[in-house]
Order: C-alpha cells, then structure tokens, then sequence
C-alpha cells in the first residue's frame, strides 16, 4: 500500500515536471535527492515561473523543513543498536512521510536490532517505487485522462489524513486535528511559513492540552 | 511535447542547491536527536510538531490545492474525503478501504463533470 501511494504521488510530480519543463535526469535526480513532495513541487513551480535562484532555494527548504522534527524522534529509536553514528544520517536521508508513518507505528514492537533494516527496507522499497513513478508521469505526462491524473493527486494526501487519523497516542491524535485547522488558516495569512507555523503552534498546543488535562486523571492514565 | 533527457548545467545547480536546502534540515535532525530522550518531555513535544506540521501539510494540499487538483471544486474533493472517513469509521479505521473509496468519488464526480452530468 504505501508504495502504491508513493508511485503514485511521484507519478504526479513526474508529469508536473514534464509540464513545466524539466529534463527527465533533473526531475529522477529531484525524487531521490530531496525526497520530499513540497520542497520538489515548489522548486518546479518556482522554477518554471522563472524566479530568483534564492527564492527557489528558500521555498523549496520551507516546503520540506518537517523533515528536522521528524528525524529528530526518529533517530532515538535506532539508539544503543550497535549500529555505527552514520547510519543515522543515511536513515535521515531516506526518510519520507511514507517510512515515516510506518516506522512510527511499529517501531514499539520491532526489537532494537531489527529497527534500522525494517526502515531502510521500507524506506529503499519506497524510494524505488518513487522512482519509477516520476519516470512513468513524465512520460505518460498529458496521454493520461485528466480524471485520472486528479483522482491520482487526490490519492496522496487522502492516504495520510486516514493514516494520522489512526494514529494512538492521545497527543499526537489532537495535533493531528489541530493541525489541519491551524494549516489552511495560516497558509491564507503566509504561504512560506504556514507548516512550521502550523507544527509549532498547532503542535505545543496539542502537548500542553494533553499534559494539562492528564494531570487531572492522573491515577486513570498509564 | 518532445522528451527532454538531459538537463542544463544551471538547471542542474539550482537543484544541488535545493537537494543541499532539504538535506540541511535531516542532518539536523539527526544530528540533535543523540541529545534527546525518548521518554522525556522534549520527545513528545517533537512528536507533537512534527505531527501537527504533517496534518496542516495534508489539509492544506486538500482545501486549498494548487495545480490540476487546484481545478477541481472545493465540494468535489469534500464528498470524497467525507466518503472515505465514513468507510474508515464503519470499518474500524480501515486506512486502505477509506483511501480507495476517496480515490473512486474523486474519480467519478471529476468524470461526472467531464461529461456535464455535474454542473
């Protein structure tokens, strides 16, 4: 399934690239090395605008700064493995939402030692998938009927707010709603910053709500 | 609409730069991440952000989509993703039943209006 989602996604963003003019090597060197949808369709979009080399730069960084908030509580999971300083770094690299998610849920349950191969398998599963599916989108880009290019678009943020809604722990649950109130209204006051706006705002609350009314039940909670 | 394999030489620096611009945030993180505890506050925080910043993401690329997706009516991509929850809800948070179902709603009311059924 989530590999599905991943070639599909990029299938979208090869047939963006396509359209906006991109060569094939720079939209597949793009998928692999940012690895991250919005830092990719900004630097596109921007770029095809004809805009400033900084302010591609900057968008595209934006577009993909969840990145440091995910890495950092994915890292401490990999920690006391055995496993050399960087591999972490690599694990960081081949972080997407996708792996993200998934790891996320089942991290818990995998015994340490098994923790890093489960990611990096996921993460290379997905990141072939990705890769092929920029490679398809660009060259299927304008033969498929547009009904299906939107409905395959749709697929990708659909696929996620399902996944963040099945999340467990009750914190993460109330960022989750939070957050895609915070989100839209930001993004209408200042595109560039509205995520990590959204994480910071959206996110403390989310954890100081939870703290808040946990205290209150404390002998309830485990 | 000709193939275009090889990209120039400036195309190509704009994105090792935006390729150095997403990584700056990993290393980050990684980085960091040696210094936090992962049954302490800070870890839950983070997990806080970093799941608000992924919701605000998602609902924003739905409500005020840019692009081809950007095309379609606000109450199109609403009934899909109405549908979808309600499968997610009926069969107890399947994510894979919901994400088809929003997928073919989408599918059929976007066909719908290509065909003027839907105006």
């Amino acid at each position: 399934m989530p590999t599905i989602i991943v070639t599909s996604a990029m299938t979208g963003f090869g047939s963006l690239a396509r359209d906006s003019g991109l060569s094939l090597d720079v939209s597949v060197a793009l998928s692999i090395g940012l690895w991250g949808l919005p830092g990719q369709v900004a630097m596109v979009e921007l770029w095809a605008m004809g805009a400033p080399v900084l302010a591609i730069l900057i968008a595209s960084s934006m577009g993909n700064l969840r990145f440091l908030p995910m890495a950092l509580v994915t890292v401490p999971w990999f920690r006391g493995d055995g496993r050399a300083n960087w591999t972490r770094y690599l694990a960081a690299q081949i972080m997407s939402i996708n792996i993200w998610t998934i790891f996320m849920r089942h991290a818990p349950m995998i015994r340490l030692d098994q923790r890093y191969p489960y990611f990096m398998g996921v993460g290379s599963i997905c990141l072939v998938g990705g890769t092929i599916g920029t490679v398809l989108g660009y060259t299927l880009a304008g033969t498929m009927p547009p009904a299906v290019t939107i409905a395959l678009i749709l697929l990708n943020p659909a696929y996620f707010l399902f996944v963040f809604s099945s999340v467990r722990q009750r914190n993460c649950i109330i960022a989750v709603i939070l957050g895609s109130f915070t989100g839209p209204l930001l993004h209408q006051l200042t595109a560039d910053w509205a995520i990590p706006l959204t994480g910071l705002i959206a996110g403390s609350l989310a954890f100081l709500l939870d703290r808040a009314t946990k205290k209150n039940g404390n002998d309830r909670v485990t | 609409m000709s193939l275009d394999l090889w990209g120039s030489a400036s195309l190509w620096g704009i994105t090792g730069l935006c390729f150095l611009g997403t990584l700056i945030w990993r290393f980050l993180g990684a980085a960091f991440a040696a210094h936090i505890n992962p049954e302490g506050a800070i870890f839950q925080w983070l997990n806080c952000v970093a799941y608000a910043m992924l919701a605000g993401l998602v609902a924003r690329i739905l409500l005020l989509p840019i692009g081809i997706l950007g095309t379609t009516p606000t109450f199109d991509r609403a009934m899909a993703m109405v549908a979808g929850f309600s499968l997610f809800f009926i069969l107890r948070r399947n994510v894979f039943a919901a994400t088809i179902t929003a997928f073919a709603v989408m599918l059929g009311l976007t066909i719908l209006r290509d065909m003027k059924y839907l105006s």
